[in-house]
């Protein structure tokens, strides 16, 4: 009994740890990856939310092989590493806020409203034509590319639709999902459907992606532990 | 002790088997002591202690979730962290002072806590979208858990999430590969721990987990969506048939044995009984590779053989049930061949038979072999058909009428037959 009794207590101290490595493994993940930011695509206005949950739909999700050059076949299942490359896009939106705003939860309507409510002040929004950046997918690969300045992995998802004239692959990132309060559910989805919410991912070494932040109207809201 | 109503029933058989002379009047006072002392299975004390955690930990869900939103990260992981402390400090202390009932009830709780900080914690730093690594090391923790502290509940629970984890594996949106090596050995593990804590619970969702990885397996195998084709179906019938036939080669010294035999066997029987709605289908027809699935077919059948002739030699099966065996899955894995030959309603009547016949042998089986798992399933595969053959077969009142009392008067022979040959071999074992 003594003996259960003391690995009982090991066994909990076993899963405490499991659970704290798993916070400090994304910890690491957000903050040390190199920073990419991506467009969302709004999925369907009446089934945005399941419970309180963001949809998060990418231009990367979907890829239509038309549009890249020479790339191997994937079937559902597969590992996929996306190579990306920046190209400059003019596009008449906000200039990126400079400040960021670290809040606690993301009361995200409170703080755009009023100013007064704000931790920190911002610029107001600037409506002339900007230059934003864009990425677009140069190759497709079933191993780690060693030449692509910035990649990111992914798996076929079995919604692909793969034929002999061309294919398009649906990919999951695992990132697909962004947790939400009730409060600021409604918030976010209005803001995705206008199309001024970008996704903010943190991308290690392997290619694999982690959320880091949400862009809403050029102002950066990074998640904080 | 055993229930009021099992000693009652003793008491009079007693009596019965004093006066034939069978049992001492000195014996009765001690096999009654005997069956009052012995425990029927779990008391009132244990079940209300589960319950009890159980409300306590809707209680404490309840309460986490309506201040959740206003909670911090670092507050909701130091909740999670004090809850899981709680519930396996509350454990170990049970098992200090050898408090077996709140051992389990404890243990379930702390195990149940694990798995929901783990998706709480994925949910609260959005780590992954698509988690089912979360329910293996869930299970994993569940299943370390019921092992230190050999309870059969958290065992429950663990087979239980390794059966979630397999589901979301296969279904999820992210086909993944790990499963089809990774559950066999979970499966195993799991199955040994619940022979030696005699866990029928956990032989129960392993086999209906296996259910599931069977047909997944071999569609990674073969790379195809076998679901979508119907000719797969007939194909898995006959796997199960052959896995109910390997459990059932282990039956006598593997514990649980029979409750995999059961869930193939009745799989095998939900599969045949379906496919008969394929056969009404006008637009139906045998796809392109048909030369493949006939040999896959052959190759199962000659399986199924190859394992009915063992059990035969090892005098475990007799040859009429056998052969009732054999028919019933050569039928269902040859049905949708013999569509194309020999039409839609002739295929349904010999078919019929065949399933009726099936449905009888499993009946009388479990009648002779005092199994009564047999007994139900014979028994609802009987029903079922009847009424299928009611709503689907005959199209007019007059031909269903006739088929069941032809029905009617053949099972009434065969008890007829049953009755004469149970007297005959009573008469020669009493000579």
């Amino acid at each position: 009994m003594k003996t259960r009794f003391f690995l009982i207590l090991s066994l909990c101290t076993v899963l405490t740890g499991f659970l704290l490595w798993m916070v400090w493994d994304h910890e690491q993940a957000r903050s040390k990856g190199t920073e990419l930011i991506l467009d969302m695509e709004p999925v369907d206005p009446r089934s945005l939310f399941r419970g309180y949950y963001v949809i998060i739909r990418t231009p990367l999700n979907r890829i239509d092989t038309e549009d890249v050059p020479e790339h191997p076949s994937f079937k559902a299942g597969d590992k996929i590493f996306v190579s990306l490359a920046l190209s400059k896009e003019k596009h008449d939106q906000t200039t990126e806020q400079t400040e960021e705003i670290e809040p606690n939860t993301l009361e995200t309507e409170a703080i755009l409203q009023t100013e007064q409510n704000l931790k920190v002040p911002i610029d107001t929004p600037n409506s002339d034509e900007q230059n934003k950046e864009k990425w677009v997918i140069t190759a497709l690969s079933k191993q780690m590319p060693t030449d692509a300045a910035m990649f990111i992995q992914g798996r076929i998802s079995r919604e692909s639709q793969i034929n002999d004239n061309g294919s398009t692959y649906w990919v999951k990132y695992n990132i697909e999902s962004y947790f939400a309060d009730q409060a600021n559910a409604k918030i976010l989805e209005n803001k995705i459907r206008d199309s001024k919410m970008r996704i903010i991912l943190s991308v290690d070494k392997q290619g694999k992606a982690v959320i880091r932040g949400l862009e809403i109207d050029g102002t950066r809201l990074i998640d904080r532990l | 002790m055993r229930t009021p109503f099992y000693i009652k029933n003793l008491t009079a058989d007693l009596d019965t088997w004093i006066k034939n002379g069978w049992v001492n009047e000195a014996s009765r006072s001690k096999i009654i002591a005997h069956a009052q002392r012995q425990n029927s299975g779990p008391n009132a004390g244990g079940a209300l202690a589960i319950l009890g955690v159980v409300l306590l930990g809707f209680a404490a869900i309840s309460f986490v979730a309506s201040n959740w939103a206003g909670m911090d990260k670092l507050m909701r992981m130091g909740v999670l962290l004090v809850s899981l402390w709680t519930a396996y400090a509350v454990t170990a202390l049970a098992l200090w002072r050898n408090q077996m009932i709140y051992v389990h009830a404890f243990g379930l709780l702390g195990a149940a806590l694990f798995g929901a900080a783990i998706m709480l914690i994925a949910q609260s730093f959005n780590i992954q979208a698509h988690y089912p690594g979360g329910v293996l090391i869930w299970a994993i923790g569940a299943f370390a858990t019921a092992l230190i502290l050999r309870s059969n509940p958290v065992l429950i629970l663990a087979s239980l999430l390794s059966g979630l984890w397999l589901f979301m594996s296969i279904i999820g949106k992210i086909p993944d590969t790990t499963q089809y090596w990774l559950f066999p050995i979970l499966a195993l593990s799991l199955g040994f721990s619940a022979s030696k804590f005699k866990s029928s619970a956990t032989i129960n969702v392993l086999a209906i987990s296996t259910l599931l990885y069977i047909p997944s397996l071999f569609e990674q195998i073969l790379g195809l969506s076998l679901f979508k084709i119907s000719l797969f179906f007939p194909a898995l019938s006959a796997i199960y048939v052959a896995v109910a036939l390997i459990a059932f080669r282990g039956s006598k010294f593997i514990f649980g044995a029979n409750i995999f035999v059961s869930w193939m066997a009745i799989f095998a029987l939900l599969i045949g009984f379906f496919l008969q709605f394929v056969f009404n289908e006008a637009n139906w027809t045998l796809p392109e590779d048909i030369t493949k699935w006939l040999a896959i077919m052959t190759v199962l059948m000659l399986v199924i053989i190859g394992l009915l002739i063992w059990l035969i030699r090892g005098q475990l099966l007799k040859p009429p049930f056998a052969v009732a065996i054999l028919i019933g899955s050569a039928m269902i894995a040859y049905s949708l061949f013999l569509r194309s030959l020999l039409g839609e309603l002739p295929l349904q009547m010999l078919y019929g038979a065949v399933f009726f016949g099936i449905s009888i042998a499993l009946l009388i089986r479990g009648i002779t072999g005092h199994k009564k798992s047999l007994l139900w399933i014979g028994g609802i595969s009987f029903t079922a058909q009847a009424l299928y053959v009611y709503f689907e077969t005959f199209k007019d009142l007059l031909n269903t009428s006739l088929f069941f009392l032809v029905g009617g008067l053949l099972l009434l022979f065969l008890s007829l037959l049953a009755l004469r040959l149970s007297k005959q071999i009573t008469k020669e074992a009493q000579s």
